[in-house]
C-alpha cells in the first residue's frame, strides 16, 4: 500500500514569506495536515513546500534547503511512512519531526518510533509543538556535531598503525579502530559496547596491560610503557600509551588505548648496538696491536743507539721519547676504552666471545 | 721471548755483552718445546704475538712443573689493563714497557736473579 496515485510528486509548494524557520511538509491531504500547516504558519514558521512521499522530499529539499521536515503519519499507510521516514534519516542533512495521533500507536511500527524518531503526539497545541519543533533542530544540530566530531576522531584513528581501543570504567570495549580488528578479528567491531574488552581482545600484550588500564582508571594518569610479548611469529616489542578519558567531575570514563608494534625499531636499534659495541672491539684491537707496532720499532732504534757512540744520541733518545709519550697518551685512551667496552659488555651482553674467552683463560 | 726478529737480535747481543748465555724463541710455542730441553734461568716475554700470546704462553709455563718455578720478566709495547694485572700479576716477576733502556733492563733482570735476602734478627 503506498500513497494515492493522485499525490505522486510536488502537491503544492508554499509561497509565504513571513520570516522564520523554512519547514517541508509531507502529508497526506488531512483535516491533520491543515491544521499543522496553519498552526505552523501562524507560529512564524515557512511552510516551504508540501509533497506527498519520501523521494519527493528529498528531491526538493536539495533546492529549498528547509531546516526541518514534518511528516505527519496519522493518516499514511504504516509502511509508507517507515520508508519514507527511514529515507530522510539516512540522508541525515535535515531533522525530522513525526506527527502522530493516538491511532497512529496501535500499528506496529509505531513501537520504534521512540527509539528512532522524535515525534509530536497529537492534540495540536502551539506552544508545545514549538517546544518540540525547537527540541528537534537543536537536537539534530547537536547530532550533526558529534557525528562530524566522530568522523574527524575516525579518521584520526585510522591514519596510523598504532592500534587504539577504549576501555570504559566497566571494562567494556567502547571502540576498536580498524588496526585491532585487523588483529583480533573483525567481530570484534560488534562487540563494542557489548563485552567486556578481555572476552574480545585477548593475548599477552591484553593480558600484561588490563593491569595498567585499571591503574589510569583508578589514578586518572597517563601511562606510557614498553612491552616485549612472546608470538608464534616470534618476539614482539610494543609501545603503549594509555591516556585517561575524564568527565567534568574528574572521574575517568574510560580509557583510549594506543599501543604501536615496535619490533622492527627494536631489532635495528639492537642490530645498530651490538655493531657498534664490535667496532668498539676492533677499534681496541687495532689499537693494542698499534701500540706494540710503534714501540717495537722505538725499542730497536732505542737499544742501536745506546750500543754506538753517537753525537745525536741525546737528541735521537730525546725523539724517541716524545714519541713514547704519544704512544703512552694513546694507551690512556686505549684503557678508557676498553672501561666502555666492558660496561657495554656487562650491560648490553654484547661483546667478541674470542676475547672474553682469552680472558677467561686463567679463571680455571 | 719475542716475535720481533729484531728485538730478538738486540737484546741478544746485549746480554751476551753482559756475560748472560742467551736462547732466543721466536713464538710462545717454540719456548714451550725449548723447555723440555733446556731450562734457563730466566725468561724474558713478550706479550703481543700470534698465534700464542705472552699471557697464555706465561699460563703454559706455570702450569708445567719443569718450567713453573722459572723466573718471568713480561717485556711489551702495550700497557697492562688491570684486568690483565689482576689475573696474570702472580706468575710473573716484573713488567717491562717497551722502548727499555739497557741499564734499566739489566738492573731489573740483576734484581730478580739475586738470591732472595733473609733477613734475620
Amino acid at each position: 500500500m503506498g500513497f494515492p496515485a493522485w499525490h505522486s510528486g510536488v502537491y503544492k509548494v508554499g509561497v509565504q514569506t513571513v520570516a522564520g524557520m523554512n519547514i517541508l511538509l509531507i502529508e497526506h491531504e488531512s483535516v491533520t495536515t491543515k491544521g499543522i500547516h496553519a498552526v505552523l504558519s501562524a507560529m512564524g514558521y515557512e511552510v516551504m513546500a508540501i509533497v506527498d512521499n519520501g523521494d519527493s522530499a528529498l528531491k526538493i529539499a536539495r533546492h529549498i534547503k528547509p531546516d526541518l521536515i514534518i511528516l505527519d503519519i496519522t493518516q499514511h499507510d504504516e509502511n509508507a511512512w517507515v520508508s519514507c521516514a527511514e529515507k530522510i534519516r539516512e540522508h541525515g542533512e535535515i531533522p525530522l519531526l513525526l506527527i502522530a495521533s493516538d491511532s497512529s500507536c496501535n500499528c506496529s511500527g509505531f513501537t520504534s518510533i521512540p527509539h528512532q524518531f522524535d515525534y509530536y503526539m497529537l492534540p495540536l497545541e502551539g506552544d508545545k509543538l514549538q517546544i518540540t519543533i525547537n527540541m528537534v533542530i537543536k537536537k539534530h544540530s547537536l547530532e550533526i556535531r558529534l557525528k562530524k566530531s566522530e568522523e574527524r576522531y575516525h579518521t584520526i584513528a585510522e591514519l596510523g598503525e598504532d592500534m587504539i581501543f577504549i576501555v570504559n570504567r566497566e571494562r567494556i570495549l567502547e571502540y576498536a579502530n580498524s588496526v585491532v580488528m585487523m588483529r583480533f578479528g573483525s567481530d570484534c567491531g560488534n562487540c563494542v559496547f557489548k563485552k567486556p574488552y578481555l572476552e574480545v581482545l585477548t593475548g599477552e600484550l591484553i593480558s600484561s596491560l588490563d593491569n595498567f588500564i585499571s591503574r589510569v582508571i583508578w589514578w586518572g594518569e597517563k601511562i606510557h610503557r614498553q612491552d616485549q610479548v612472546r608470538t608464534p611469529y616470534g618476539t614482539e616489542w610494543y609501545e603503549t600509551l594509555l591516556i585517561p578519558m575524564k568527565s567534568k567531575n574528574n572521574q575517568v570514563n574510560a580509557v583510549i588505548v594506543v599501543s604501536r608494534d615496535i619490533t622492527d625499531r627494536v631489532l635495528f636499534e639492537e642490530k645498530l648496538r651490538e655493531k657498534g659495541i664490535r667496532q668498539i672491539e676492533k677499534n681496541n684491537e687495532q689499537f693494542q696491536i698499534l701500540n706494540d707496532q710503534i714501540r717495537n720499532p722505538l725499542q730497536v732504534i732505542k737499544s742501536i743507539i745506546e750500543f754506538e757512540d753517537n753525537p745525536f744520541q741525546d737528541k735521537i733518545l730525546e725523539q724517541v721519547a716524545i714519541i713514547d709519550s704519544i704512544v703512552t697518551r694513546l694507551d690512556q685512551g686505549w684503557l678508557e676504552s676498553e672501561k666502555v667496552r666492558r660496561f657495554l659488555i656487562e650491560h648490553y651482553h654484547h661483546g667478541n666471545p674470542d676475547c672474553q674467552e682469552k680472558k677467561g683463560l686463567l679463571s680455571h | 721471548m719475542d716475535d720481533n726478529t729484531d728485538i730478538l737480535s738486540i737484546f741478544s747481543l746485549f746480554f751476551r755483552r753482559k756475560g748472560y748465555h742467551v736462547i732466543t724463541a721466536g713464538g710462545g710455542q717454540d719456548c714451550i718445546d725449548m723447555i723440555q730441553a733446556y731450562v734457563p734461568d730466566l725468561i724474558l716475554l713478550d706479550v703481543m704475538m700470534e698465534p700464542m700470546d705472552g699471557w697464555q704462553t706465561l699460563m703454559n709455563l706455570k702450569k708445567n712443573p719443569d718450567s713453573c718455578r722459572i723466573p718471568v720478566i713480561m717485556v711489551s709495547g702495550k700497557t697492562p689493563t688491570p684486568d690483565d694485572v689482576h689475573m696474570y700479576g702472580k706468575y710473573y716477576e716484573h713488567f717491562v714497557m717497551k722502548p727499555v733502556s739497557f741499564p734499566v733492563l739489566f738492573d731489573v733482570v740483576s734484581r730478580v736473579l739475586a738470591p732472595p735476602v733473609i733477613l734475620t734478627r
